[in-house]
């Protein structure tokens, strides 16, 4: 049958079964479902294409139906819609809120169990892993799946201020979100605002409130969005101060650098900065440094995993600098005009590859 | 333009991404647009983050003038949520986004994701103050007795930095998922669309928006059709469209009611019978709807067709584009893998004369109006010479199969192009091939 060649794409049933397909391999007739469901459970072996894996499609549709694992819908007796047809997608969520919340609420309490039984675990003996055994859940369909979303954790986080995310083409690489204000001393709340306010999620919001930027120095004429006030509703923890390394698309290749066999515009990714750094694309989790000045431990470093994290590079230093000090953040603007000589190719003795700040801080 | 009979022979210029054996899901691009001078070009990926390019100036005035851009700016639009109402994951992946026509320095654009618009400006600074008297150069605090003259700051060149900061966010007014943001053409409103729901906003109010069009029945066992797409008319500030997935379009004036829900027209071809199959409604749901530039014919794209539609004519489409008939017959397979529901997206040219869109295995196809040409092109890294042209690729469907054509079967479904950009005034065009956004221009 269908099973005769991976790459064989034809699954219209076998000739034997009457239907013929036409020039253009239809079905004639609606009532034809049936037909479908036989083909559907003939066609499972047979992969459209040899080198597919369909992990896109499955994922957004996991995503798209529910938080949890589609595992779990055996016990609830919620047969998922296959289609990624939004029709019944629909139907599917406004039906089954219940449930999805049970489960949920399941999740978030074997998540708070594990936490909360670090302590208990111990190297397995005979003894204790049977006693210990009980805790976990039994059903191995019920996976463990620890929302690492920081909004779970510590609910929304009061939406404060506009965070500024700069960029310097140049260098082609984010850099730290100087605040541009005229005062050269800013306030001594400030200094919190420099962070990520997504580090902070579970500090307390008045902690990491910082007065909003200044704008009076836009010097043309401000745009028809700069009048009112900062959003009060702006909904977002975007720790992206942190995240210093280029996006995958800064990676070019250009005909013209065929043409004159000039170096690739790229910016390199071989080099990094020591220390522990995500290996490209941005999709791994580093430990921050920040997070060693903060007692938050385990939320944070639960949040930051969640964070598809930008290494900090030497900026971060500052950062931290600044934080202990009330200097400002100026800091910033003298080494930015020497980093205006340094070529993207050009790497100090540390390794540093985009914004060599201090060398020896490093 | 083009001197031979319009047709456009495209050349690789650009390719932007790295190749990677597993792409993280988060590189994956999930639009493209550029701005309304072509000077700008934003993607935005399923990680939630906008990368902006900025034509390069050197190859703009080079002669023959080349498409290049480099990256300008980059930031983080949306993170991911979680519904607690519904108990559901939102996606930070951005669905759409929208330039604003640029009034004076600043850019601003529209980015969405499902739930949730944000307005981002987008700056330059080049200039920093420098001279204060209470800090010296490298902003520790200078010693008071030091200082015995008053010097006023001035103003010093700086490294070029863009800064991108978010004016505006328009949330919580969507229950179900956003699929399409439209400016209108007076600038100070928009339209978002979700799968049941269009509403109206204005720019500057962030805590109101006006429900246009509601098609949630009260019983929603009844839901049969739900909105793919929708679009503003480039001209008429009180015209826009809206696609279902039933392949109906329907056109709303909002001078007649405040809610738009009865249609001023309503564009739908009959069925042809022929073809009739249990796929017949799925393929035929509408994934993209577009104005021309004149505003007098609009594009819609379902799964194996582009269509060009007259406004003034609601019974058929005035031209039928087949972008790959030859995946009619797998449609069952196309459906096993879920490949049937992938929406493409289609662009006008800028002077409406050519369309385009995507395919499969990093295929896609380009019609000439005018000369009803087509062509396939892939876009690739094989880049033989530079200012090569393309060479058209062919699909071959029968036993034969000639030595450069490729068979059905061999194509790579995971190789969809879904989102493509054309400039508005020049032939160069943005592909997203997964993670990578490939440019071509012209050869003239």
């Amino acid at each position: 049958m269908s099973q005769a060649s991976a790459s064989n794409m034809e699954v219209d049933p076998p000739s034997s079964s009457g239907v013929q397909p036409s020039s253009g391999g239809t079905l004639k007739r609606s009532n034809s479902a049936p037909m479908i469901n036989m083909l559907v459970a003939t066609s499972q072996s047979v992969e459209v294409s040899p080198s597919s894996s369909f992990k896109p499609a499955d994922a957004s549709r996991l995503r798209r139906l529910s938080s949890s694992n589609m595992g779990v819908n055996a016990a609830s007796n919620l047969p998922a819609p296959k289609s990624t047809d939004r029709v019944n997608q629909i139907k599917h969520e406004e039906n089954n809120i219940t449930d999805r919340e049970t489960q949920h609420e399941k999740e978030v309490h074997y998540s708070w169990q594990v936490t909360n039984s670090w302590d208990g675990l111990s190297l397995a003996t005979p003894d204790s892993v049977m006693s210990e055994s009980h805790r976990r859940p039994r059903s191995f369909s019920e996976s463990l799946h620890i929302m690492t979303s920081p909004s779970l954790l510590c609910g929304s986080p009061s939406p404060t201020r506009i965070i500024k995310q700069c960029f310097s083409p140049s260098m082609r690489a984010p850099v730290k979100n100087t605040t541009f204000t005229p005062s050269p001393s800013p306030s001594p709340t400030r200094k919190s605002f420099i962070r990520c306010s997504g580090v902070f999620r579970s500090l307390s919001p008045i902690a990491t409130q910082a007065p909003p930027l200044k704008r009076k120095l836009e010097s043309d004429g401000g745009d028809r969005f700069d009048y009112l006030s900062p959003p009060k509703k702006f909904h977002t923890g975007p720790s992206t101060p942190d995240r210093n390394l280029p996006h995958p698309l800064a990676h070019s290749i250009s005909s013209s650098s065929l043409e004159e066999s000039s170096p690739e515009q790229t910016v390199p990714r071989s080099c990094l900065p020591p220390g522990p750094h995500p290996r490209p694309p941005l999709a791994s989790h580093p430990p921050h440094p920040h997070h060693h000045h903060h007692a938050q431990s385990h939320s944070s470093t639960m949040h930051h995993q969640h964070h598809k994290a930008f290494m900090p590079v030497a900026a971060d230093l500052t950062d931290i600098h600044m934080a202990d000090s009330e200097t400002s953040e100026f800091v910033e603007h003298t080494e930015m005009s020497d980093l205006g000589k340094h070529a993207i190719g050009e790497h100090t003795s540390q390794g540093g590859g985009f914004t060599p700040i201090h060398p020896d801080r490093v | 333009m083009a001197g031979n009979g319009g047709e456009i022979q495209w050349c690789f210029s650009q390719v932007k991404g790295s190749v990677e054996e597993e792409v993280a899901d988060a590189d994956i691009i999930s639009c493209v647009e550029f701005n309304s001078t072509g000077e700008l070009l934003a993607t935005g990926d399923k990680g939630g983050r906008v990368v902006i390019f900025q034509r390069d100036r050197a190859s703009k005035n080079a002669v023959p003038s080349r498409g290049e851009y480099n990256v300008y700016s980059t930031f983080q639009s949306h993170e991911p949520e979680f519904d607690y109402l519904k108990s559901l994951e939102i996606e930070e992946k951005i669905n759409k986004i929208r330039w604003l026509r640029q009034t004076n320095r600043n850019h601003f654009l529209l980015s969405t994701n499902d739930k949730t618009i944000k307005l981002w400006k987008v700056a330059e600074r080049d200039k920093r103050p420098e001279g204060y008297n209470l800090k010296d150069e490298a902003g520790m605090v200078r010693d008071s007795a030091n200082i015995t003259a008053l010097r006023v700051p001035i103003f010093q060149p700086m490294e070029l930095m863009v800064e991108a900061s978010p004016k505006r966010v328009f949330a919580n007014a969507h229950t179900y998922h956003i699929n399409s943001i439209s400016v209108n053409s007076d600038q100070e409103t928009y339209l978002s669309a979700d799968d049941l729901r269009i509403n109206l906003w204005n720019l500057e109010i962030t805590d109101q928006s006006f429900n246009i069009v509601d098609i949630k029945p009260a019983n929603m066992e009844e839901l049969t059709e739900v909105i793919t797409a929708a679009e503003f008319h480039p001209q008429q500030c009180s015209t826009f469209v809206y696609s279902s997935s039933k392949g109906t379009i329907r056109l709303c004036d909002m001078r007649d009611q405040a809610l738009c829900d009865k249609h001023a027209k309503m564009f739908e071809e009959p069925e042809d019978p022929t073809n009739r199959s249990f796929f017949s409604e799925i393929i035929s749901s509408i994934s993209d709807v577009k104005f021309s530039h004149n505003g007098r014919y609009m594009m819609t794209r379902d799964y194996l067709s582009v269509k060009v539609w007259d406004l003034a004519m609601e019974s058929r489409p005035v031209e039928t584009y087949q972008v790959h008939e030859y995946l009619r017959s797998k449609l069952c397979s196309l459906y096993e893998n879920d490949c049937i529901f992938d929406k493409f997206e289609c662009s006008w040219s800028g002077d409406d004369r050519h369309i385009m869109t995507g395919s499969y295995n990093n295929f896609f196809r380009m019609f000439d109006r005018d000369s009803k040409r087509d062509s396939t092109l892939e876009a690739c890294r094989d880049i033989t010479k530079p200012r090569t042209v393309l060479k058209p690729r062919k699909v071959c469907v029968g036993g034969k199969r000639k030595k450069d054509e490729i068979s059905v079967d061999c194509l790579d479904f995971n190789k969809k192009i879904l989102h493509t950009g054309w400039h508005p005034l020049e032939n160069i065009i943005a592909i997203a091939a997964t993670n990578n956004l490939y440019i071509f221009c012209s050869k003239d």
